[in-house]
């Protein structure tokens, strides 16, 4: 048997009673603290002159109401504790909870219906009505203020420097990205026109490739400028690495020389050298080789193939002999700026410390051109006079082409690796412009007008975002120049070195002395060493004050 | 209606005999109605009361007068130092029987339905555990040989706790033998004035027996049909444990209490509350009825610790505390 319905009812009803109460404490609780700590959490923004996010609103409102739905199921009112504060409320000592356990349990017994004897007149007293409970009126009162104020900081706009800073971070994001695709495609189109392998070596442009990429796309002036900086910077160090400065002095000189040849052909080599334009020279230089002469020719056709070897030998003679003189003046001033061992260590500064002729000196190369050609004239003036004296091996002729060759690979070495640096400090340059562009300075100079504001209360001054330059000059701790010691003038004897108070010293010694005399007289005497005397306990009470 | 134990014929019974008791006990004893009905609840209850008073508040009259209204066999033992085991229990003797000597066991004033213990606190340890066995198992063993005990069989004792010259402490075990632990306190002015109106005259009242050994029986039948709710016995057990210095404890029951109760204060609790709730025209035990009997059954029942002793702490107290925390 269940238990009888008279209870149930009341218990129910108690039940809900009590558990409207709860729901109200809850909801206003509820209320309250989700109030507290939106407060708390959105002066976090306010404090920084930032609005707070609506987000947060949704996101409190939306924990409190399952916080306090979760709560209130829970811990609502029971049917047995129902029937607990039912009994205790209309003192029936424990009448309803006796009750239903006996329907529980014992359900036919005569103890049930006589303890059911002495519930059923108590129960029609009892009126559920009767349990009241006074509203939490400090709790609401509280609760309704906390919200008020809740409502106003989440309404609350952000200050216009933070708009601005805002604003500006999203610019800089955007600048960001573009600059980055802009980089990304600069070095697709320097890729492209790469033609030589060793410019493509120079140049490592996969290595700033993945640097480029890697560029992290951020609103922050200062990140995105490091960024840029820092890549700038491996590129400087590339492009540094490809300068042949010296190498280019060693040429203008040969130009100048080779201007002042006889021969059409040198100075036109030379006014190539001249314009830096090397592949063309290097093209000259081939030209300039002399022809291969067999033996045999010599013999059978002497004069003929004598004199066009002469010839070619003699133009090439001409050059050779003006690259050599430019070689020893470059090796003159050389030694003269004391490079002692310079011929050995190729060309210094530069690159080019490969094997083979890439770690031969300039210099070096003219003048063994110019040994080789001489040498080569100087076996066909022996085949002219004795043709029969000596066999023509035309070794020396085959050394000078050598030689010339390689003269004339060096300067498309350098050809490239000028190419390669050009294309370098264009790509530096685009992220010099990128980098300017990420900071705000692309087109126009300056920001827009300023405005004035009383929102600067709440967010610290920040010039460096006022003046839209965050670079902010910064000095080297402890590199300067520092004040050790600060005298006081006040407090101070006015002699600042110890060099001042030994001649003081000696001074009054001297004054001493001077007095004891005999024929000075006794006043004076007495005059001079209260002065000294006073002069002294002055010294004594008032200590020069240090500061260090 | 049947007329079993839980029937309305046994409950009228059961509060008609108890009122009679009472109103006949009344007629010599003045006030002490609280004291009244504890003793007749344990009597009902088939358990022993210890009366603890300073001399002259009428504990044993109070006894003697109960056991005048009730017409069982009554026995009293004046507790000394030198009473022996024998002398309460009874011994075997040698009898000359038709020329033959036999040993005959002699059955000591344990044999009686109500026996009174008089300053029991003045017997040796030794005689008081005597009736361990006795007040538990309702039987005596001498010799080998056990004797039943007549039903009902109550044990009243008394003692001074004030005087500690000559006296033996009850141990803890015989202590948990007894129902109720009963504190006699001083009567009021008025009652006062109406106890030396009752026993200052030549006629003193006579009381005469209002029932019988069959209706304490038959009383301890009823008021073990009265039911009980789990939620009642949960607070029950509670206050029981309560006592004990554990985690959930009251703090000065952990720090004053070395023992707390045994499940039998437990039993005691739940049949004096029974009793209770039927002299309240109950038929189901409240927890007021349970806070009602908790100090006599309990408060004898814990084992202070040094600090508790040292400081004097009345256990009445630390049975309060753990009523406390078992309603929190």
């Amino acid at each position: 048997m269940s238990t009888r319905p008279e209870i149930e009812s009341l218990v129910q009803e108690v039940a809900r009673r009590h558990n409207g109460f709860f729901a109200r404490r809850v909801a206003i609780r509820a209320v309250l603290f989700a109030s507290a700590f939106f407060i708390c959490a959105s002066l976090f923004w306010v404090t920084r002159g930032h609005s707070v996010p609506m987000v947060l609103s949704f996101v409190v409102g939306c924990t409190a109401l399952v916080i306090a739905v979760v709560f209130f199921r829970w811990k609502r009112m029971k049917p047995a504790k129902a029937a607990q504060v039912t009994d205790r409320f209309f003192h029936l000592k424990d009448g309803i909870a006796s009750a239903r356990h006996l329907a529980h349990e014992h359900s036919d017994t005569p103890a049930t219906a006589l303890q059911w004897q002495w519930l059923a007149p108590r129960l029609a007293g009892c009126h559920p009505e009767k349990i009241t409970e006074a509203f939490p009126r400090r709790a609401a009162i509280f609760a309704a203020a906390l919200t008020g104020i809740a409502l106003i900081l989440g309404f609350l706009p952000a200050s216009p420097s933070v708009k601005a800073a805002e604003q500006d971070a999203s610019e800089t994001l955007q600048r960001v990205t573009e600059s980055k695709q802009a980089l990304e495609q600069l070095i697709e189109e320097l890729d492209k026109e790469i033609v030589s392998p060793e410019e493509k070596e120079g140049m490592k442009l996969d290595e700033f490739r993945k640097l480029v990429k890697a560029i992290d796309e951020t609103g922050n002036r200062a990140d995105a400028a490091r960024q840029f900086a820092r890549i700038e910077q491996k590129i400087r160090d590339a492009s540094r690495s490809l300068d042949q400065q010296r190498d280019e002095e060693t040429l203008k000189l040969a130009a100048n020389e080779l201007a002042k040849a006889e021969d059409t052909e040198a100075r036109k080599l030379g006014k190539k050298l001249d314009g830096k334009e090397l592949k063309e020279a290097s093209e000259m230089l081939e030209k300039l080789a002399a022809k291969k002469v067999d033996p045999k020719d010599l013999k059978q056709d002497s004069k003929k193939a004598l004199s066009e070897a002469k010839q070619d030998l003699a133009k090439m003679r001409a050059a050779s002999k003006r690259l050599a003189a430019a070689g020893k003046q470059r090796q003159g001033a050389r030694q003269a700026q004391g490079g002692q061992g310079a011929n050995s260590q190729g060309s210094d500064g530069q690159m080019g410390t490969g094997s083979g002729d890439q770690g031969q000196a300039m210099e070096d190369m003219m003048a063994e051109i110019d040994d080789a050609a001489a040498d080569a004239e100087k076996d066909l003036e022996e085949m002219e006079f004795d043709p029969n004296a000596a066999p023509f091996d035309g070794e020396a002729m085959e050394r000078a082409n050598r030689s010339l060759g390689k003269f004339g690979k060096r300067l498309r070495g350098m050809h490239a690796k000028g190419m390669a640096k050009s294309k370098l400090d264009q790509l530096r340059l685009g992220l010099a412009q990128a980098q300017s562009y990420c900071q705000g300075q692309g087109q126009s100079l300056g920001q827009k007008p300023g405005t004035g504001s009383s929102w600067s209360e709440r967010q610290e001054r920040d010039d460096s975002q006022k003046n839209g330059s965050l670079t902010q000059l910064q000095g080297q701790h402890g590199s300067g120049p520092s004040l050790s010691a600060v005298e006081e003038a006040e407090s101070g004897t006015g002699i600042s070195t110890r060099r001042g108070e030994v001649k003081q010293r000696e001074f009054a010694r001297q004054i001493e002395s001077f007095v004891q005399r005999d024929d000075v007289p006794e006043a004076l005497k007495l005059g001079v060493r209260n002065y000294f005397e006073n002069l002294q306990s002055a010294q004594a009470t008032e200590a020069p004050t240090i500061k260090e | 209606m049947s007329t079993t134990a839980a029937s309305e014929p046994a409950i009228a019974h059961f509060r008609e005999t108890f009122d009679r008791i009472r109103t006949a006990v009344s007629t010599f004893i003045v006030g002490q109605q609280e004291i009244i009905d504890d003793v007749l609840i344990a009597i009902c209850c088939g358990g022993h009361v210890l009366l603890e008073g300073v001399p002259g508040l009428g504990k044993t009259s109070l006894i003697n007068t109960i056991a005048q209204a009730i017409d069982v066999e009554f026995k009293r033992i004046q507790f000394t130092p030198d009473l022996l085991p024998s002398d309460v229990v009874g011994t075997q003797i040698l009898m000359d029987r038709e020329g033959r000597r036999e040993l005959v066991f002699q059955p000591g004033p344990v044999f009686c339905n109500m026996l009174l213990a008089d300053e029991i606190n003045r017997a040796t340890p030794k005689t008081q555990s005597a009736l361990l066995e006795t007040m538990q198992e309702k039987r005596v063993t001498v010799a080998n040989h056990t004797h039943t005990l007549p039903l009902p069989f109550f044990v009243m004792a008394t003692q001074n706790p004030i005087e500690n010259d000559g006296t033996y402490p009850l141990p803890e075990a015989q202590l948990d033998r007894f129902f109720f632990k009963l504190q006699v306190g001083l009567p009021s002015h008025d009652e006062f004035k109406q106890i030396l109106d009752r026993t200052g005259g030549n006629s003193r009242p006579h009381v005469s027996p209002v029932a019988h050994g069959a209706d304490i029986l038959r009383m301890g039948e009823t008021l073990r049909e009265v039911p009980i709710a789990p939620e009642v016995q949960d607070y029950l057990v509670r206050v029981v444990r309560g006592t004990h210095p554990n985690e959930n404890a009251a703090k000065s029951v952990k720090q004053f209490v070395r023992h707390g109760a045994s499940p039998r204060a437990g039993q005691a609790m739940l049949a004096a509350a029974r009793a209770r709730a039927l002299l309240d025209g109950r038929f189901h035990v409240a927890r007021e009825d349970v806070d009602s009997v908790a100090l006599p059954a309990l408060r004898h029942r814990l084992i202070l610790s040094f600090e508790g002793e040292a400081e004097g702490i009345k256990p009445d107290l630390l049975v309060n505390d753990a009523i406390q925390a078992a309603k929190a």
